[in-house]
Formats: structure tokens, C-alpha cells, sequence
């Protein structure tokens, strides 16, 4: 958008049309003296853009002139290449004010249409940016504080400050958070409500109302349960305590006693009918254990009796077997002597064969005996003298010696034999025998040891002496020639030869002894002695024998000279035997018979005494019984009448038992009845207790005024519970708020300060090719120059010139930043440079220009002459009449 | 017979706490309860009436405190000219014994308390058939009885009575007992009527006293009672209403539309008495659309109003905030407050989200709006101070 033309009418000083026309797309300057209205059409900018036609408020009115009369503002806008012409007439009488649009002679839109197309050509590229306040009156801040407001009017920095804070929503943001922040703090901290707070004291406050309206509760409770519970005593109290209920008791109780004593008196008959049967079945019992008795003795007699009887036959029985029995006992005593005669003969003459019989045979061993003791006594002598014999000679080990000392010899012997020296004569022809060595002639060939010498002598011829020359050979012969001498010495013999002789004559004596020996150990196992003596011992059996047969010759008579055959004599003594084994047995079967019925006869008398006994016994009991048989008759008769006495009884007895009260029922009425008066007694105490408990504990707590205190707290509760949640609410509020605050100002922030920044860097460049602005990010601001020559300085510290400068460009940035966005809205700059010099100023001016090639600028300024050399299109303001 | 004039009256409600209501208000509504007796009695002995009927609900609950009880006696006795005649009410019923039997205990000889449904003559002439409320919730009609009771000839029939009328209504939930009819049926020359707190015509012979000293805001204005008089047996009562209450009770409504000048509004509905607002309870329920100015402007006037009552609430429940784009502006045009404005804005307005964030956005923004409001004018007092 591009402001063509300005209108004005009735505002201010303005009475009369005035306007301004031919503004340029780049940079225009209405240059004027104070007090000629630039800040007037400033305002009236402000307000066609910004304030509803319809709206007559403080700032409307304050551009209405002194003398009356309503604003009319008309401004010519390029938009897009579309000449628009905007027309506001405020007036005073509410909701009557107009605004029109024209697109040339045509009216393009009015009204609120014509409002909402305005607030669409205003409205910032983004939500919340900077907008037209770029080309409203510098330094103008609507909201800021008044004193943010007045400075801002002094410097251009002021009003750049305002408009960052606009972006960001600034001091007035910062205020209104911080407030909120002090608001939201008293009430809550970051753990939940904050002690002491308002939200924490409500909620206390609930917290201890409910907690007494739950106390109250339950005293009222308590309080309307005891009273209930009175009520209920009570009504019991006076039930029990009515005349009907207590005349019933009694009148139940009386009855209940007279019950009892009619059943008591009926108990009496009964108990009396029962012990009449009781009476009648003992009597009756006591007769039949009578007829019993009776019966029983009678029994009894008869069966001893009987027994009695019986045990006399028996006795008798047996008797008469007895006696035979004996008789044959003495028999079998007299042939069984008889048989043991017999037998003892047999076994006399049995003895006598035998002992003849015995007799022979030592006879005979005597005779055998006595040739074979001289026959050992033979064997002993011999054996005696080849013991001798075998002891002549050299034994083994003295004729071993004799040969080895004899084979030693030899060997010396031969040895000394070829040492020494030797000869061999050979004889001539016709010659032989004629050589004679020591006497004997020497035979031809034969080679002659001489270890000693010798002497040849040669027939015929002479002798010749032989020397032998080798002592020490003749000396080892010496030697074993003694050993040899020696021990034929110890074989006590002469030569080797006798020494042999003797030793084979030892040998041979020695096995004759062997046989000798072996002969008498034939003979005489025992020895020759025990042989002799086996001899003697049969010899003096002769003798004793010979005794023993003088001694019974002397006492019995003389035997018959002939003794039968002995197996005659054996026969008969068996046959004597068996006839007494036989005679024995039978006699043992007599014996046993008769000791048989002997104890039968015994027993049966001890039977026959206890009989008699018993029989004596049985009719001591009967004695006095006249007859038996009739008193029992009788007595059975009796028994049937006393059966009947006893039936009768029964009979009256259950009769009675049958229509008997129930005792214990009765009884037991009566208990109850009584129970019940002393229930009713008791309880009526117990009533009366509880009674004044109760009223005690209600008169208390009545007095209280519980319920009273229970609505009043009821109703606090509620009113606190109201003052909590608006507490709480108030809480969200700030918080929603705070919210939706710090999320507008990061959103502005993002949206706007990187991009003015970056806007900015080039422009300063263009001032200051040595330096460098540092901008504080958060607020978009200027904070300080960095100078590359050296040095530094903090923004503040700045001189006026150098920050409303710096102020420029950043607003020049802004403006940068909206022509991008493709929504160029014009800079308008009112008296903004106030404290640049001409030097710097020329700058300045160079930057604007530079701009103002794709930014409409409006300078607004009362430095004519200073503003001179900036070029661009001149501005006046102009009576219309005049235009 | 000459005419009989009494004074009729019910529901004293003696030691009602008032919780709900602040300290200080709590204190004006008990002092004037207790006070009652005392004015009920100089209301009849300046009217020559002789007698005062209570029909049921003297005291709150049953069981107010000795103060509270005794001191209604001590009132009583101190007004020994006059006989009082009560029955227990279904706040106070029979049931409550203790009460009751300290009541007989203490009571001087003038007071009646008629705990039965029987006839009871009032003077020479003058039958009261009484029908006390036996239990809190009676569940039958207690003046049934009224039809077959006897009394003499030419005697004159009063009927007292605490409940609800069947197709009428009780100021207790379920308490609709008593037949509209009853005073033709039981041929009663005047029945007084207890437990509506507001004064009530039934018909020429039956009417509802009110309470003395109104206790809430669904009755508006003072509490009454009824003096009646009573010329001859089959004539229609004479009855005139009587302010009796200390304290005057409102309940205003106030409908407010986004255009509406709501402070001068609510001052339009202010009493015109101003010297005796400490004696009022106002409570005005508000209800449309206002813009955030318009409740500032509200607040402004409660607050310069609001403490010279004995109370006073405006309850803005109904209340809903219109926001409109001329009350962003006066917030920010542009800017981050603007951005902030308009999203609580968007917030209040978004159906898709709970009402209760709805509200918790609508009323940030209202105090957004309260800041802006603030600053703009600390803004233009500095001003002013430095020009």
C-alpha cells in the first residue's frame, strides 16, 4: 500500500479542507515550521486506518476542532496498482459515523464491508506483527505508560522501544506477567497451593468444615438415635408398667400353680398303684421261687436215689469179676517160677560148654606162642650179632676218606710220574731182558717213570744210578702218602685193599641186619619181651583157671563127664526162654486185669458212698414234706391266683399312667410364668436405668444446640466450598492467561526478531562500515557499537544522534522486513531526526534514499534547512479552495 | 360477643445460624431473629390484641441452644398482657421431646404450648383447635380431626397449623398435607397458617402468616405477620398484614446486553433509601451478555455500592462475556497482547472445547482486558500528573 493523497476536515485547526497531495512511491519530506499541523495529520492518519468509523472516544474527540464540527478524513491509497479513495466521517451521535470506499467515481465499498476491507489492508503480514504502527507518529505507543509515552516522544529510540514492545508485547506484557506471576505466587507454588494463600486457606477452611459438619452429623445422629431409642423405652416402659399386662401375668401364674398341684396329687395315685403292682409281683415271685424250690428238692431225691442204685450194682458187677481175675494171677505166678528154673538150668549148663569151649582154644594159642617166641628169640641173637658185624670195617664216610686220600696219592703219584724222569729201553735184537731197573728186568717200549731214581742195571754192561732231581713233587707224595696212612690209620686198616675188604663185609652185615630186624619185627611186633610176656600171661590164665575149676569142684557135684553138644544146650536155653517170655506176658495181662478191676471196684464203692450221700442229703431236704406232690399242687394253684392279683394291679396302673398330667410340662409353666413376672421386673428396672441415661445424654447434647450448629455449618460449608471454587477458577484463570501470554510472546519472538536482525546488518553497515550494532536478541534492541578501530560502547551510552540513527535503521528494518513480506506499508517519520549533524545526517539521508527506492517514506519534519538536501518529493499542506 | 383480635404469625425460626452468609451479615440476621418475640409482642399490645398465635416453627431445629430458647420465654413473660399460643412445627416438632419439655419447664404462665389435637379454649367464646406437628414429616393431614371437633354453639372456631396445602405447595420439600378446604370443612372461623414464609391468602378464612423476620430471598421485602380480627361466628375475618422484619430481603435479576450501560443499570435497581441499606440484603442475579468493559464498569459500582448493604452479591453465574474486536483493541491493535488476546478470544469461543475452559479463557481475557484497562489509566494519570 502507497498513500497517494490526504484529506482533512474539522480536525483540529483544520476547520477547513486541507490536504496534501502528489505523494510519491519513494521518499517524500513536508518540511514545515512547528505548529503547522504535521502532527494533527499525523493523528488523522491514526484514526482512518485504526479507529471504526462509528466510535466517538478519546482520540476522536480529541481531533474534533475546539469550535465544533465532526472529523472528516479522506486518504487516496495505491493498493496493487488500484487507486482507492478512503473516506471517514466520525460523528458525534453514536453509531452514526460512515465510512466509504471509492474506486474511482464508483463507491466500492462502505460501512462495516468497508471496515473489514481497511482492517484487511492493516493487518499485520503475521498475527501480532508490527503492522501500521510503521507509519503512524513515531514515538507514539498507545498503551505504553506515561512515561514510556513522553520519552518516546523524545527520541526515535523511544518509539522504536514501543514498537518492539508492541511485537513482544514489552514492558506492558512484562508488567501485566509479572503481576500475574505475584497473583498466582500468593496463591500456589510449584508443589500445590501455597500455605497460607487464599486457595489454601479455602481449602483448609473446607477441609474443616466438612470435617465438623461430619462431627455435627454424627452427634445429630447420635442425638436422633437416642431419642428414638427413648421413645422406644419408653413405650415399653409404660406397656409393661399397664394394669392388664401385670393382672395377666399373675392371673397366667396362678393357673400355672394350681396345674402343678393337681398334677402332684396325681402323681400320689399313681405312685400308689404303682407300688400295689410292685407288691403283687413280689409275692407272686417269692411263691413260684417256692414251688420252685419244692420241685428242685424233689428232683433231687429221686436222682440220688437212682444214683444210689446204680452205684450198688456196679459194685456188685465188678466182684464178681474180680475173683476169677485173682485166681488167674496166682496161676501165672506159679509157671512163671517154674519157667525161671528152667531157664537158669539151661543157662548153667550153657555156661559149662562154653567155658570148655574156651578152655581148647587158649591151649592151643599157648602152643603157637611159644614156638614163635623161639623163633624171635632166634631172630634177636642174630640180630644181635650182625649188629656187631655191622659195626667191624671202615664205615662210609672212613673209607670215603681212605679213597680220596688213595686217589690223591694216585695223583701225586702220577704227577711225580711224569715229572720225574723216565725211561724207555728198547732193546736190540736178541737183547731183550738184559736191562734190570732196581732188579727188575725192563720191558722194551715201556717208558719207565723213576721219581725216585733207581738204579738200571745194563747186563752186562753195569749199573746206572738214577738221582731224581725234583724234591718238591717227592714231598706233595710225602704228604699224601700220610693223609692217605692216616686215614687208614682211622679205618684201623693196613691197605686200602683190607680197608675195601672190611667196609664191603660192614655193608653186607649191615642189610643181613636190615632183614634180621625185619624177620623179628615179624615175630614180635611188640617186641620180643611183650612177646614173652603175652606167653607168660596165657600160662597164668592156666593157673586161675585151673583155681577156679579146684574151687567149684569143691562146692558143687562133680560134672558129668560128658557135656552135651553145645548147640543142644543153645537150643534148649531158647526154648526155655520162650516159654518164659510167655509165662511173663501172661502173667503181666493177669496182673493188669486184676489192677483193673480192682480200681473199677474201688471206684465204683466211692461212688456208691457219695450216693448214699447224696441220698441223705436229698431227704434231710425233703424232711417235713409230708408229700411232696400235694404241697405242690396246692402251691400251683395258689401261683395262678397271685398271677391274677398282679394283672389287676397292672391294669389300674396304666389305666392311671394313661390319663396322667405331663408333670415336667406343669413344672415347667410354672417356671415360666414365674420367669416372666421376675423378666417383666427386671426389665422395668432396667428401662428406668437406661431411662435416665438417656435423658442425661439427650438433655446434654440438646443443650448444645448440635443441629443448630449442624445447618449453620452445613451452610459454611457451602459458602466456603463456593469460595474455593471461585479460588480455584481464579487459579486457572492466571494460569490460562499467563499461558497464552508467554505462548504469544515466544510466537513473536520466532516471528519477528531473527528476521529484523537480519533486516537490520546491512543498514548499519551503510552508517558505520567499521562497526558492528550488537542487538539484544529478546528485545530486538540495540544494546551496543562495536566499533573496529577499537573500542566500544554500550548503547545507552551513546550520544542522541548516533541512538535515534540506530533507531532509524532498525525501524527501517522492520519496514524492510513488511516490504518482503509483501505487504509494504510506508515509514512515516515525524520530526525523528532531532540530534544528528549535517555530517552524519548526510549519511542518513543516503540510507533513506536507498530505501525509499522500494519503500514509500514520508518525512515529517520542521528542519527545513537541514532537510533540504534530502531530496525527494516535497510535501504542503494545502487549502483545498486553494487546490 | 365483642370482636376477638389476635395476632397470627409463624415460622420465627429462632437460632437460625445463617452460614451461608458472611460473618458480619450472619451477625445482623441472628440479632434480628432473637429480637422478634420482643417486636411481635409490641406489634399486638400497640393493635390491642391480646393474643399472638404461632403456628408451628418458633425455634430452627429441635434443639436450639438454652440462649436461644430461654430468652423467646424471657420475651414471652416480659409480655405478660399477652397470651402466646404455639405449636410445634415440622422444624420443632413434638417429637423433638427435649425441647418441648424444657419449653413447659421454663415457660411462664401466658404461653401455651399445645402439644395435642384438642380443643382448647382461648377465651370466653373463643375455641383454638390446634394441630401440632407431631413428627418432622407428618404424612397426613393434622387438621383432619378439625371437621368433627366440638365446640359450643356460637363459640368462635380458630384453627392453627403447620404444613403445606395440597395443591399450593410448602416451603419444605414433600410437606403438602393440609386440604385447601379445611377451614369451610371444619367450619373454622379463621385458620392460621404456619410453614410458608411468605405471607399467603388461601381464602378469606385461611391465610399464611409469613415469617416475622424474613430469613431468605424467595420471599422478598420484610417479614409480617396478620392481625385478625374476628367479628361474630360465620363472618369473614378482618386481616390486615403488619411489617414486622428488621431486615428487607431482594432478589433482583438483572438482564444486561453487550450495548447496555450495565453500571447504570445496576444502580437503577438499587432501593432508593440509601441511609437504610445497612438494613437490606440484595442479591442480584445477572444474566445475559457483557462485554469486558461493561463488567469492569459493574465492578465499579458494586464496589462503591456493595459495602453500605448488609448484603449484597451480584451473581454473575448467568452471566456471559461477549468479546468483541473493539475490546481486543483496547488490549493491543497488534503485537504479542493482541496475538495472546486472540487466542483467549478464539478459546472462549471454541464449542469443540469444555465449557469450563471455555469460561477459564473468557475470564483471562477479561482480565487481560482489566490490565490493559488499568495501565491505560495509570498511563493517562501520569500524564495528566506530568503535563
Amino acid at each position: 500500500m502507497k498513500i497517494c493523497a490526504i484529506r482533512l476536515q474539522n480536525i483540529r485547526r483544520f476547520t477547513e479542507a486541507v490536504e496534501i497531495t502528489g505523494i510519491g512511491p519513494g521518499l517524500n519530506v513536508l518540511a514545515a515550521p512547528n505548529e503547522q499541523g504535521k502532527s494533527t495529520i499525523f493523528d488523522a492518519l491514526h484514526a482512518v486506518f485504526f479507529k471504526d468509523a462509528k466510535s466517538w472516544d478519546k482520540e476522536i474527540r480529541a481531533l474534533a476542532p475546539r469550535a465544533g464540527g465532526e472529523p472528516r478524513i479522506e486518504v487516496e491509497i495505491d493498493r496493487d496498482g488500484t487507486r482507492y479513495r478512503l473516506v471517514k466521517q466520525f460523528q458525534k451521535a453514536s453509531g452514526k459515523g460512515e465510512i466509504r470506499i471509492w474506486q474511482g467515481d464508483t463507491l466500492y465499498l462502505q460501512s462495516d464491508a468497508a471496515e473489514a476491507w481497511l482492517q484487511d489492508l492493516i493487518k499485520s503480514p503475521k498475527d501480532g506483527g508490527p503492522a501500521g504502527l510503521l507509519w503512524v507518529r513515531q514515538g507514539l505507543t498507545d498503551f505504553a505508560d506515561a512515561k514510556e509515552t513522553l520519552s518516546a516522544r523524545q527520541d526515535l529510540l523511544s518509539s522504536i522501544t514501543g514498537e518492539v514492545d508492541a511485537v513482544t508485547g514489552g514492558q506492558r506484557m512484562d508488567a501485566i506477567r509479572r503481576d500475574l506471576r505475584q497473583s498466582l505466587d500468593r496463591l500456589v507454588t510449584s508443589r500445590g497451593a501455597k500455605k497460607g494463600g487464599a486457595l489454601d486457606l479455602a481449602a483448609t477452611e473446607v477441609a474443616q468444615l466438612q470435617a465438623d459438619e461430619q462431627r455435627l452429623q454424627a452427634r445429630v445422629q447420635e442425638l436422633r438415635s437416642q431419642l428414638d431409642q427413648r421413645r422406644a423405652l419408653r413405650a415399653e416402659l409404660a406397656g409393661l408398667q399397664e394394669a392388664d399386662t401385670q393382672q395377666e401375668l399373675e392371673a397366667r401364674m396362678q393357673a400355672a400353680r394350681q396345674a402343678l398341684a393337681a398334677a402332684e396329687r396325681y402323681q400320689e395315685k399313681l405312685d400308689t398303684s404303682a407300688a400295689a403292682v410292685k407288691t403283687a409281683r413280689l409275692i407272686k415271685e417269692n411263691h413260684q421261687s417256692t414251688v420252685q424250690g419244692l420241685r428242685a428238692r424233689q428232683q433231687e431225691h429221686m436222682a440220688a436215689l437212682a444214683e444210689c442204685e446204680q452205684a450198688q450194682s456196679d459194685v456188685a458187677e465188678v466182684a464178681t469179676r474180680l475173683t476169677p481175675a485173682e485166681q488167674r494171677l496166682r496161676e501165672c505166678l506159679a509157671q512163671s517160677a517154674a519157667d525161671q528154673d528152667a531157664l537158669r538150668q539151661a543157662e548153667v549148663l550153657l555156661a559149662r560148654v562154653q567155658r570148655a569151649a574156651v578152655e581148647a582154644q587158649e591151649q592151643a594159642q599157648r602152643q603157637t606162642l611159644s614156638k614163635t617166641v623161639a623163633q624171635a628169640r632166634a631172630a634177636q641173637a642174630q640180630v644181635t650179632e650182625l649188629t656187631q658185624q655191622a659195626r667191624q670195617g671202615p664205615d662210609r664216610k672212613a673209607m670215603d676218606r681212605i679213597e680220596a686220600a688213595r686217589e690223591a696219592l694216585g695223583l701225586a703219584e702220577q704227577a711225580q710220574h711224569l715229572a720225574a724222569p723216565a725211561i724207555t729201553v728198547t732193546y736190540e735184537a736178541g737183547q731183550e731182558g738184559r736191562l734190570r731197573l732196581d732188579g727188575q728186568a725192563v720191558a722194551a717200549g715201556e717208558r719207565l717213570s723213576l721219581p725216585r731214581g733207581g738204579q738200571i742195571e745194563a747186563l752186562g754192561l753195569g749199573r746206572i744210578a738214577l738221582h731224581p732231581g725234583q724234591a718238591t713233587t717227592s714231598d706233595q707224595l710225602a704228604v699224601k702218602q700220610a693223609e692217605l696212612a692216616a686215614a687208614l690209620a682211622y679205618a684201623d686198616c693196613a691197605e686200602v685193599a683190607e680197608a675195601r675188604a672190611r667196609h664191603r663185609s660192614r655193608e653186607e652185615a649191615a642189610i643181613r641186619l636190615q632183614q634180621a630186624d625185619v624177620q623179628l619185627q615179624a615175630l614180635a611186633p611188640e617186641g620180643l619181651l611183650a612177646l614173652i610176656n603175652q606167653l607168660d600171661s596165657l600160662g597164668e590164665h592156666d593157673s586161675l583157671e585151673e583155681r577156679a575149676a579146684e574151687g567149684a569142684a569143691s562146692a558143687q557135684p562133680p560134672e558129668p563127664p560128658e557135656l552135651p553138644e553145645r548147640t543142644t544146650v543153645e537150643a534148649d536155653l531158647s526154648r526155655c526162654r520162650a516159654a518164659m517170655d510167655q509165662s511173663s506176658a501172661a502173667l503181666e495181662a493177669a496182673r493188669a486185669q486184676e489192677a483193673t478191676l480192682r480200681l473199677g471196684f474201688e471206684g465204683a464203692n466211692v461212688r456208691h458212698q457219695a450216693a448214699q450221700q447224696r441220698l441223705e442229703r436229698a431227704k434231710a431236704a425233703l424232711a417235713g414234706e409230708v408229700d411232696a406232690a400235694v404241697s405242690l399242687a396246692v402251691l400251683e394253684q395258689q401261683a395262678t391266683a397271685l398271677q391274677e392279683e398282679l394283672n389287676q394291679a397292672q391294669a389300674q396302673l396304666e389305666l392311671l399312667q394313661q390319663a396322667a398330667p405331663d408333670l415336667a410340662a406343669v413344672q415347667a409353666r410354672v417356671v415360666r410364668a414365674k420367669s416372666a413376672q421376675e423378666a417383666v421386673m427386671s426389665r422395668l428396672q432396667e428401662l428406668g436405668r437406661d431411662l435416665a441415661v438417656l435423658d442425661t445424654r439427650i438433655g446434654t447434647t440438646a443443650g448444645e444446640a448440635v443441629e443448630e450448629e449442624l445447618a449453620e455449618v452445613s451452610d459454611q460449608l457451602l459458602a466456603a466450598q463456593d469460595r474455593l471454587a471461585a479460588v480455584e477458577f481464579e487459579v486457572a484463570v492466571l494460569r490460562r492467561l499467563d499461558l497464552a501470554l508467554d505462548q504469544a510472546r515466544s510466537a513473536a519472538q520466532e516471528a519477528y526478531v531473527a528476521p529484523v536482525l537480519k533486516e537490520l546488518q546491512p543498514l548499519l553497515r551503510h552508517l558505520w562500515p567499521d562497526a558492528q550494532l550488537q542487538v539484544d536478541a529478546d528485545r530486538v534492541l540495540p544494546h551496543h557499537l562495536h566499533r573496529d578501530t577499537g573500542g566500544g560502547e554500550d548503547f545507552e551510552s551513546l550520544s542522541g544522534g548516533t541512538q535515534e540513527q540506530i533507531a532509524l535503521l532498525v525501524r527501517l528494518a522492520f519496514a524492510r522486513l513488511l516490504a518482503r513480506s509483501g505487504e509494504a506499508a510506508p515509514v512515516i517519520l515525524d520530526d525523528a531526526i532531532v540530534y544528528t549533524d549535517d555530517a552524519r545526517i548526510e549519511r542518513l539521508f543516503d540510507a533513506l534514499t536507498l530505501q525509499s527506492s522500494d519503500l514509500q517514506i514520508l518525512v515529517f519534519t520542521c528542519r527545513q534547512k537541514s532537510f533540504r538536501a534530502l531530496g525527494g518529493t516535497q510535501l504542503a499542506i494545502r487549502s483545498v479552495q486553494t487546490a | 360477643m365483642s370482636t376477638f383480635r389476635f395476632l397470627h404469625c409463624s415460622d420465627l425460626h429462632l437460632g437460625k445460624r445463617f452460614g451461608r452468609f458472611p460473618e458480619e451479615t450472619r451477625i445482623a440476621l441472628q440479632q434480628a431473629r432473637q429480637q422478634i418475640v420482643a417486636g411481635l409482642a409490641a406489634v399486638a399490645q400497640a393493635h390491642a390484641a391480646e393474643h399472638v398465635l404461632i403456628a408451628g416453627d418458633m425455634f430452627d431445629t429441635e434443639t436450639p441452644s438454652e440462649r436461644v430458647l430461654r430468652q423467646a420465654l424471657a420475651a414471652m413473660r416480659a409480655a405478660s398482657d399477652l397470651h402466646w399460643w404455639i405449636i410445634p412445627g415440622n422444624h420443632d416438632s413434638a417429637a423433638a421431646e427435649t425441647l418441648w419439655a424444657s419449653l413447659a419447664e421454663h415457660a411462664p404462665p401466658n404461653v401455651h404450648l399445645l402439644m395435642w389435637s384438642e380443643v382448647v379454649q382461648m377465651a370466653p367464646g373463643v375455641q383454638l383447635l390446634p394441630a401440632p406437628c407431631r413428627h418432622r414429616f407428618a404424612g397426613q393431614d393434622l387438621t383432619q380431626w378439625m371437621d368433627a371437633a366440638e365446640t359450643p354453639t356460637g363459640d368462635l372456631r380458630i384453627g392453627l397449623a403447620h404444613g403445606g396445602v395440597l395443591d399450593f405447595g410448602s416451603d419444605e420439600a414433600g410437606g403438602e398435607t393440609i386440604a385447601p378446604d379445611r377451614a369451610r370443612s371444619a367450619r373454622l372461623d379463621y385458620l392460621a397458617l404456619g410453614d410458608w414464609h411468605g405471607t399467603f391468602t388461601l381464602d378469606a378464612r385461611s391465610r399464611y402468616s409469613g415469617t416475622p423476620e424474613a430469613d431468605r430471598f424467595k420471599h422478598a421485602g420484610r417479614g409480617q405477620a396478620l392481625l385478625v380480627e374476628l367479628s361474630s361466628v360465620g363472618q369473614d375475618p378482618k386481616v390486615e398484614a403488619i411489617e414486622t422484619g428488621a431486615l428487607h430481603w431482594q432478589d433482583l435479576s438483572l438482564d444486561l446486553t453487550p450495548a447496555a450501560d450495565a453500571g447504570a443499570l445496576l444502580r437503577a435497581q438499587l432501593p432508593s433509601d440509601r441511609p437504610g441499606w445497612h438494613q437490606h440484603l440484595l442479591q442480584i442475579r445477572a444474566q445475559g451478555w457483557i462485554t469486558a468493559p461493561q463488567r469492569l464498569a459493574l465492578q465499579q459500582v458494586i464496589a462503591e455500592v456493595g459495602p453500605e448493604f448488609c448484603f449484597f452479591h451480584l451473581d454473575e453465574t448467568g452471566l456471559r462475556s461477549e468479546h468483541q474486536v473493539e475490546d481486543l483493541d483496547l488490549i493491543a491493535t497488534n503485537g504479542a497482547l493482541r496475538v495472546a488476546a486472540e487466542d483467549l478470544l478464539q478459546a472462549a469461543e471454541d464449542t469443540a472445547l469444555a465449557q469450563v475452559e471455555r469460561d477459564v479463557a473468557s475470564a483471562a481475557l477479561n482480565r487481560l482486558f482489566a490490565y490493559g484497562q488499568e495501565m491505560t489509566a495509570s498511563a493517562a494519570c501520569s500524564a495528566e500528573a506530568e503535563t
